[in-house]
């Protein structure tokens, strides 16, 4: 496995953030989805932290988009994820399946 | 529409400090974009809490991702270093935290009261359309009161203006219990309005309703929130009691809230309705004796509301020639009002203080310049094993910062016993507009001073630094000739701390200095062993002025009769106690008109044996006497100042005034007495007997050697006896009336002496330590000296020339601040005292003060061994 695959947890959480944001993800989408999926606390900060950690190792990348339509618009960092970053979720969700495999369902948490 | 609140500064500010420069323009944006939503879903509060949560939880990880784990990291082991230098020199330390954490607990609690004072709104509901309305008179200049009748045409005529009432401050007495003994108590009397004006909601019962305000109404009463609570231990069941306020019973109507303890200044205890009868004197154009506060409509400004003001104030000057000719309105924001006489005080005590701490950084500055010197051997191998300067500098500043940071910690706890403090002994009522206490303003302050002074005291160590992260300092801990630059940031120091402490001292001679020469005032009468008495003599006693009179004089006989008293007398009004008639008079076979234009005199009706009993001698003519009645000629005594003033180069004595629909005859002229303070000039005074001028308010003055608690106790027990309903109170001597009317000035003084105390004790342990440290590294040089046969004189006399040029290299500058600010304070008016001697004696102080402590180290190196010294390299 090439380096750099391997995801902590809250990285991993922004890239599904980011997954599910379709190439319109950016700071706030991201921060409010992982805040709204897992109930916890999250700050901007930290997520810009990780993406910048994401982007070095190469997970995902951005583009810069127009202005927003309004006066004084602001342009956004979107991310995507990079086929890397795919591969990542890809095998952080194969491995945590594979290793909840066979436990009760109350201990596996699904609803 | 409004723009969108845009994102709490400090938090952006903050936010942007953290955030790697590529991620800050994003970090920021996204913050301001939610911060928005989040004010459109939950509101403005929710949203400023979200935003510094989001901050300030962003602080760790933002840093971190700027490649700073390793900063994060050697921050807390600086920190733990600097923990290990704290314990290992434990002096040092506590005169870090007792000098600095003294100086932040003094600043933080000023600047916790001035919030209190200044910066928190009133707590009434949109306190910014409250207004106080005085009245300016041409030559008089401004009454804090209005007119009835003119406020009557303000209030119908201003359209700015909402709501105007009117009110009363007075002195009572109250006996909550039928038997208990009075107790003394603020009463508002207030104008019908006065709770509406407010926007105050009585917290149980009701307010005062029209009926309450009609002459012969049932009397009732509102107890102000304050005394509900210590009087009544807040018991619910108080409506419907009856409290004495003078005669008869008075009904409890209603509790006030709690923000009516706020207004007046100082709050009161119970409010009455203002009544008065058609016939009285407040009901005529002439007095200007209630005070009156107002609420503008809103979109009013305080500049509409005066150009109003200005224009009806014309139109009554053309219907009322006679007594509105010279007035006008001020109107002022209710707050503004209430604090300005205050405010001198308070910016005076906030310079003082910061000057203070000043003194106590540039003190700190020095032990920590000398606590590095020390350590320049271990700073010096730090560098030698690789240590960047940028990486030591980092060292020093963590260390000296939390030093401060828990130097300001004990300064921040220790601040609200100190405020209270200044609230209790502050010798007026504070208009404190909420309590006292740390609210988020006080608190940054209080971090913005603590970091200041951790930059102001440790710039001078990291300045020096370089000379020692050399390797010339290695290995040589004790060089012995000091180092040149060294020496001269040392001596600065010193300069700047006797700098400011001639201004301090400076302040605290000159406060001094006023208290004594206020002291020395004659107040023209004699106040030793002289205790003066209110009685209340209540209306249905005094029915009828000769019933009045008669009563007046029988307690004046009973009192006579105490034991221990030697003389007594009666009087309308008394000097330092409040309350006087000002009037306007006439020369008879002048062309003097009664009002603002003519003469002017305080009226005072005195009962015959009055300047006997005040010692207050009659220079020309005589006295006032038992003949002088109702029927006899109507006669006055003029004070010394209205007799030169109204009769220049003539005999007083003889001539007549015209006054209250009379001819009077003066037949004496009494030396000057001050009535209101020893400030003032003595001003024009009329005596009048009291049989001629009968009136209901009663001073006794009793000769006697007794305290005046026990007189009061005696006066009471007579009084009884005449009638049960006379209430004795306010029982005080007049040696503490003079000393009362002082208090500003001894508070003044004791406060800026206290500090300069301070200032000079902390610039003279500094130029000690200076010297003392100097004697020590110039050991070797002393010794060269000795050995080669100077004499041990020439080397005392070298060291205090030493100390002494370090005194006057601040002196100068100090000197030059201190002059100037006496200038200032002199324009203040707040203080009387011949500024050159006392910046004279200041400057002597300092140079005596500085030889001293320049002594014992003189001492010493003028001791020194010549072998010993050479040997200790």
């Amino acid at each position: 496995m090439p380096k750099g695959d391997y995801v902590g947890e809250f990285e991993l959480y922004v890239l599904i953030a980011i997954a599910h944001g379709r190439d319109e993800a950016y700071g706030v989408t991201i921060r409010q989805e992982i805040e709204r999926r897992t109930g916890r606390l999250v700050v901007i900060g930290a997520v810009h932290a990780t993406l910048s950690r994401l982007e070095e190792k190469g997970l995902v990348r951005h583009r810069v988009s127009d202005p927003q339509p309004v006066p004084g618009g602001k342009r956004r960092k979107l991310f995507r994820l990079t086929a890397a970053g795919e591969r990542a979720v890809r095998h952080s969700a194969g491995m945590l399946a594979r290793m909840l495999d066979g436990l009760s369902p109350d201990l596996r948490g699904s609803r | 529409m409004n723009a969108p609140p845009r994102l709490p500064r400090a938090a952006a500010a903050l936010l942007a400090l953290a955030a790697p420069r590529d991620t800050r323009d994003d970090v920021l944006a996204d913050l301001e974009e939610e911060y928005q939503q989040v004010i459109r879903a939950r509101g403005y509060g929710a949203a400023v809490r979200w935003c510094w949560t989001q901050v300030l939880l962003s602080l760790v990880p933002l840093v971190r991702s700027r490649g700073g784990g390793r900063t994060l990291a050697t921050f807390a082991s600086d920190l733990r270093y600097a923990g290990r230098l704290a314990r290992r020199a434990p002096l040092v330390t506590i005169a870090i935290v007792a000098a600095i954490g003294g100086g932040i607990a003094a600043a933080t609690a000023i600047a916790s009261v001035m919030e209190g004072v200044f910066f928190r709104p009133l707590p009434f509901p949109r306190p910014d359309q409250l207004v106080q309305i005085s009245t300016i008179v041409e030559r008089f200049g401004r009454a804090p009161e209005l007119n009835y009748l003119d406020a009557g045409d303000l209030r119908t005529q201003a359209s700015s203006i909402a709501g105007l009432a009117q009110y009363d401050v007075s002195a009572g007495a109250a006996r909550v219990d039928a038997d208990a003994p009075a107790v003394s108590i603020t009463v508002v009397s207030a104008g019908r309005d006065l709770a509406a004006v407010l926007d105050l909601v009585p917290a149980s019962g009701r307010g005062f309703a029209a009926p309450d305000f009609e002459q012969g109404a049932a009397a009732v009463a509102l107890l102000t929130d304050r005394f509900w609570r210590e009087r009544f231990g807040s018991d619910p069941g108080v409506l419907g009691r009856s409290i004495g306020l003078g005669p008869g019973r008075t009904r409890i109507v209603g509790v006030l809230p709690a923000a009516a303890d706020r207004f007046p200044a100082g709050g009161a205890d119970i409010w009455v309705p203002l009544a008065f009868p058609a016939d009285s004197f407040l009901n005529q154009r002439g007095s200007i004796a209630l005070a009156a506060i107002a609420r503008l409509r809103p979109g009013a400004s305080l500049a509409s509301a005066q150009a109003e003001a200005d224009t009806i104030a014309a139109r009554l000057a053309q219907a009322y020639p006679e007594t509105n000719r010279s007035r006008r309105y001020g109107i002022d924001g209710l707050q503004a009002s209430m604090t300005g006489p205050v405010r001198p005080m308070a910016f005076l005590l906030a310079i003082a203080v910061a000057m203070l701490l000043g003194i106590a950084c540039a003190n700190i500055a020095n032990l920590l310049l000398a606590r590095g010197q020390a350590r320049a051997a271990e700073l010096a191998l730090r560098g030698a094993l690789g240590a960047s300067r940028g990486r030591l500098v980092r060292l020093l500043w963590t260390e000296t910062f939390a030093l401060f940071a828990v130097a300001g910690i004990v300064g921040v706890a220790l601040s609200p016993a100190i405020a209270h403090v200044i609230v209790a002994r502050y010798p007026a009522a504070l208009p404190l507009a909420a309590d006292v206490g740390l609210d988020a303003r006080v608190l940054a302050l209080a971090a913005a001073c603590t970091l200041l002074a951790a930059l102001a005291a440790g710039l001078p160590l990291v300045r020096r630094l370089s000379g020692w992260s050399g390797s010339a300092s290695f290995g040589a801990p004790a060089r012995a000739t000091a180092d040149r630059g060294e020496r001269r940031m040392a001596r600065l120091l010193v300069a700047a701390q006797v700098a400011l402490s001639v201004t301090l001292v400076f302040g605290g001679v000159v406060f001094a200095r006023t208290l004594l020469n206020l002291g020395a005032v004659p107040p023209g009468f004699d106040p030793a062993q002289l205790v003066a008495v209110r009685a209340s003599i209540p209306s249905d006693v005094r029915t009828g002025p000769t019933r009045m009179l008669d009563m007046q004089d029988a307690l004046r006989d009973a009192a006579a009769r105490i034991p221990g008293v030697t003389q007594a007398a009666h009087a309308m009004f008394i000097p330092f106690a409040p309350g006087t008639w000002g009037d306007g008079f006439t020369r008879s076979g002048s062309d003097d008109r009664v009002g603002p234009d003519g003469p002017f005199a305080h009226f005072y009706m005195v009962s015959p044996e009055y300047f006997q009993v005040m010692r207050q001698p009659i220079l020309r003519g005589r006295g006032l006497g038992a003949d002088d009645s109702e029927r006899a000629p109507r006669v006055v005594v003029v004070g010394e100042t209205l007799a030169s003033r109204v009769f220049p180069g003539r005999d007083a004595v003889g001539q007549r005034i015209g006054w209250n629909d009379g001819t009077w005859e003066i037949v004496g002229v009494a030396a000057d007495v001050r009535h209101g303070s020893l400030w003032d000039a003595p001003d024009a005074d009329v005596y009048v007997a009291r049989r001629q001028v009968p009136r209901g308010n009663t001073w006794l003055l009793l000769r006697t050697g007794r305290p005046a608690g026990a007189i009061a106790a005696d006066v009471q027990r007579q009084a009884r006896a005449l009638d049960a309903n006379i209430v004795v109170s306010d029982a005080r001597s007049m040696t503490d009336r003079l000393s009362a009317s002082a208090a500003p000035e001894r508070f003044r003084a004791v406060v800026t002496s206290g500090l300069a105390a301070l200032a000079l004790a902390l610039s003279l342990i500094g130029l000690y330590g200076l010297v003392a440290y100097a004697v020590v590294r110039r050991t070797r040089e002393i010794g060269i000296r000795l050995a080669l046969g100077e004499s041990p004189a020439a080397v005392r006399a070298a060291v205090v020339l030493d100390a002494l040029r370090a005194i006057v290299g601040g002196l100068v500058p100090g000197v030059a601040a201190a002059w100037w600010s006496g200038r200032l304070l002199d324009a203040s008016g707040i203080v009387r005292t011949d500024m050159p001697l006392a910046l004279a004696a200041v400057a002597l102080i300092f140079l005596a003060a500085g030889a001293l402590a320049a002594a014992g180290p003189a001492w010493r190196a003028s001791r020194v061994d010549p072998i010993a010294a050479l040997r200790v390299e």
